[in-house]
């Protein structure tokens, strides 16, 4: 990363990269990890293959927009008064903002995956290992990344 | 991002002839704050208020008022 000219703008704008970079191929990643743990044995072997694909694609690119997060972290120490302006009160209000959304949907989560295993137990005949610990706290885990982050990119936005 | 306070911002910085990004360096926040100060999206804390007023030599009622 070039570190003449760089302004504000520039730096926003990459950093909103990076973002929107990390939320796409961390939830391709993610989504195919939660199928292919859970849902293996129920799958043709096609199915597998599309799902490998994702996992791969997913992953690949999650680990690069990590690189591109790191190198611009580290360009932003650089640049300290630039770094203090992106970070303004605005800013600190729109991370905590995103942050509540992202403990809403959580609690909103787990309040639906209680509601629907209880119901399943309640008046069916229900697999319990179909909704292991594994994948509830899996699943969980993704749905506050994500809707942590596509709130902060949503509430980011300028428009 | 609460509602209530309006203000006349951009009217000031015509007046100082500076831009947003201007403004923005001058204040020491983002030229998306600045932005989104003019359309009415964010309500600024009291020392933004007060430093924004101080940038352009006049009182915070000035520049920022009360919806009525």
């Amino acid at each position: 990363m070039s570190t003449e000219n760089i302004t504000i703008d520039v730096l926003e704008k990459r950093k909103r990269k990076a973002f929107t970079g990390l939320l796409i191929f961390f939830t391709l990643w993610q989504i195919g990890q939660i199928a292919m743990f859970n849902f293996e044995h129920l799958m043709s072997p096609t199915v597998i293959t599309i799902f490998s694909f994702i996992i791969l694609i997913g992953s690949l690119g999650w680990a690069a927009y990590s690189v591109y997060f790191v190198k611009l972290n580290s360009l932003l120490k650089k640049h300290p008064n630039i770094c203090k302006q992106l970070n303004d009160e605005r800013q600190t209000l729109v991370r905590y903002k995103a942050m509540s959304y992202g403990l809403s949907t959580i609690i909103g989560t787990s309040a639906l995956l209680f509601a629907i295993i209880f119901s399943l137990n309640s008046f069916f005949v229900f697999d319990t290992s179909l909704l292991s610990g594994q994948f509830v706290s899996h699943l969980i885990m993704i749905i506050a990344v994500t809707s942590s982050l596509l709130a902060y990119l949503l509430l980011d936005k300028e428009e | 991002m609460s509602v209530g306070v309006d203000n006349h911002l951009k009217i000031w910085r015509a007046k100082f002839n500076l831009t947003q990004l201007e403004l923005a360096d001058k204040a020491g926040v983002s030229r998306k704050t600045i932005n989104t100060l003019e359309r009415g999206v964010y309500t600024p804390s009291v020392t933004l208020a007060l430093r924004l007023a101080e940038l352009f030599n006049t009182s915070v009622e000035d520049v920022f008022f009360l919806k009525k």
